[in-house]
């Protein structure tokens, strides 16, 4: 972590800057479970150190994108270059903090334990080697969470335990984040504190972020990417995070429609 | 106790039973914790009892055609071995559901078994002993046998552990970070599978599930680490295997549910043991402990 990234000359990820390096490239990628449409006609270009909110509705195809570019799905049609990569073969590259992993609390690991895992492939037979240590403590304390090394990973609250697991992505070096829910099941501060971490992280990454809660991204986002089973993306450059919403009502309305799916709305609409 | 002690000395076959179950408990503390956070128990019982098939055939032939090597102990091996080789491969390759696969092991393997013992002399003795166990019969090639069982777990688990460790954590996690998940399940279940014949020459088929699961249990809850709950489970492994054993020693009573009763007993003391203690944990916290380390608390 504490290397230097050589600096291109153009590291504005805001511009349409050509000369900029293209990290995901996905063209005409259409994607269905047993025949069920998810995602069609999917056209998506990320820049290098971009800040990427994807938002819509829930059943939009917004995991599932993911999941493409991590190469653990395969496309129907299209292509997918990750680093200029099939998928498949960038993972070493990507850094995955997977949506409130249906973790068990009895699961016996130590946070340190947690950290070392996305080195365990890597690493060898036979136990961990002093280096994979280190670079997972480096990790840890990215997150501000290097004290907690010891305790158990089953102690700790919703939003430790989620830079745990994305000191877990950080062990492995990754030159890309992606990021599923972060903020669900963390309360408001612990959230704040996410995207701190990320917006710092994103000085030396690219970072996609899956996220309902656009208010929280609105602030350190470079684009936005629409997901309902087709894929629209918008820079935000040109925008403050007020006018999102007027901007893009007609996507926002898509986002809105989930909450008019809650109970209240449907008490609502009932009386 | 004092009986037992003295006839150790004297006997053999004793002898062999105490360290069959020492050797056991190694593979059991260890494999057993693994089943146990993974919770896959079933797919030790389904394994288990698929050995029947493979010692039934193994005895059978045996007889009928005079080869001396295969001993159940060896038939067994290979069939856990067969039998684990194919849930992981319908595990991987297949969309079957995971629970019909393990039914049709489970029964298919005990079928078999069955048919050919049914053609084997000495029909009743041989089934009792493989379906509940009979340590005190354990024979001094067996005993071999069960060493070199061991050390290949042991082996195994050293290169592989941290693997183990994150395929067990978050397959798909492990699976986006380069570990080729389905060789390391495939090389688990054998694992699994090695260890249950080695629990089966102690409890028998139907009680494998319990000296697998109860120790581990009780161990997962005093430790937060894997290795830790290894070390902790074999030590209650050892203490349900010779304590069951001498227990059942002298009223004569057959060792493998003796043994699995002491491991059930020593599950519910531990369970209220770690019942009082979080109890008295929590009374002496006045409230809930807030954690300082959120910077969103300080305020």
């Amino acid at each position: 972590m504490a290397g230097q990234d050589p600096m291109p000359e153009h590291t504005h990820p805001h511009g349409a800057d050509d000369q900029a390096r293209v990290v995901i490239e996905m063209e005409h990628v259409s994607f269905a479970y047993n025949a069920v449409p998810v995602l069609e006609d999917v056209n998506l270009k990320v820049v290098e150190r971009e800040f990427i909110g994807i938002i819509g509705p829930n059943g939009g195809g917004k995991t599932t994108l993911l999941r493409l570019i991590l190469g653990l799905l395969q496309p129907g049609t299209g292509r997918i270059l990750v680093f200029g990569r099939p998928p498949a073969r960038a993972a070493s590259m990507l850094g995955y903090v997977p949506q409130h992993m249906q973790f068990d609390r009895d699961f016996p690991v130590s946070v340190l334990d947690v950290v070392l895992m996305s080195l365990a492939g890597r690493a060898g037979l036979g136990p961990y080697r002093r280096r994979h240590l280190r670079a997972a403590e480096e990790a840890l304390d990215t997150v501000e969470l290097l004290h907690y090394r010891d305790r158990p990973f089953a102690g700790l609250s919703g939003g430790q335990r989620q830079r745990v697991l994305i000191a877990r992505a950080l062990a492995a070096d990754p030159r890309m984040l992606l990021f599923d829910e972060p903020t669900a099941n963390v309360d408001t501060s612990a959230g704040e504190k996410l995207y701190q971490i990320l917006a710092r992280l994103n000085r030396k990454m690219t970072i996609l972020v899956v996220s309902h809660d656009i208010g929280f991204v609105h602030q350190y986002i470079t684009s936005v990417v629409c997901v309902n089973r087709r894929v629209r993306i918008h820079p935000t450059s040109a925008l403050d995070g007020r006018n999102i919403t007027e901007l893009y009502g007609e996507d926002m309305s898509l986002i809105r429609h989930d909450h008019r799916c809650s109970r209240e709305g449907h008490t609502c609409l009932n009386s | 106790m004092l009986e037992f002690l003295t006839d150790l000395h004297q006997f053999r076959f004793l002898q062999y039973a105490l360290l069959a179950g020492i050797m056991a408990s190694v593979a059991c503390g260890i494999i057993g914790s693994y089943v146990t956070v993974r919770r896959i128990t079933y797919i030790a019982g389904a394994i288990a009892h698929c050995t029947l098939g493979g010692m039934g055939a193994a005895r059978y032939l045996q007889q009928q055609y005079g080869l001396p090597f295969l001993t159940p102990l060896f038939g067994a091996t290979i069939a856990a071995l067969v039998a684990a080789l194919i849930i992981s491969f319908l595990q991987e390759h297949s969309s079957l559901r995971q629970d019909t696969v393990l039914s049709a092991v489970w029964s298919v393997g005990m079928g078999i078994g069955i048919l050919f013992i049914s053609r084997t002399s000495g029909y009743n003795e041989d089934l009792m002993s493989y379906l509940f166990g009979d340590i005190l019969m354990v024979s001094g090639h067996d005993l071999f046998l069960i060493g070199l069982l061991d050390l290949t777990l042991l082996l195994l688990v050293a290169l592989f552990y941290n693997r183990l460790l994150a395929i067990s954590f978050d397959a798909e996690f492990a699976r986006i970070s380069g570990i080729a998940v389905d060789r390391c399940n495939t090389i688990f279940l054998c694992l699994v599978a090695l260890t249950v014949v080695l629990l089966v020459q102690v409890v028998g088929i139907i009680l494998v599930v319990a000296l697998l699961a109860l120790p581990a249990a009780a161990a997962g809850r005093l430790t937060t680490r894997l290795p830790a709950m290894m070390l902790v489970s074999t030590f209650f492994c050892l203490l349900a295997t010779s304590g069951g054993l001498v227990l059942s020693y002298h009223p004569d009573l057959p060792a493998g549910p003796t043994i699995i009763l002491l491991a059930a007993a020593l599950y519910a003391l531990v369970g209220i043991y770690s019942k009082i203690r979080s109890i008295y944990h929590e009374s002496q916290l006045k409230r809930p402990l807030v954690s300082l380390d959120e910077p969103g608390n300080i305020k």
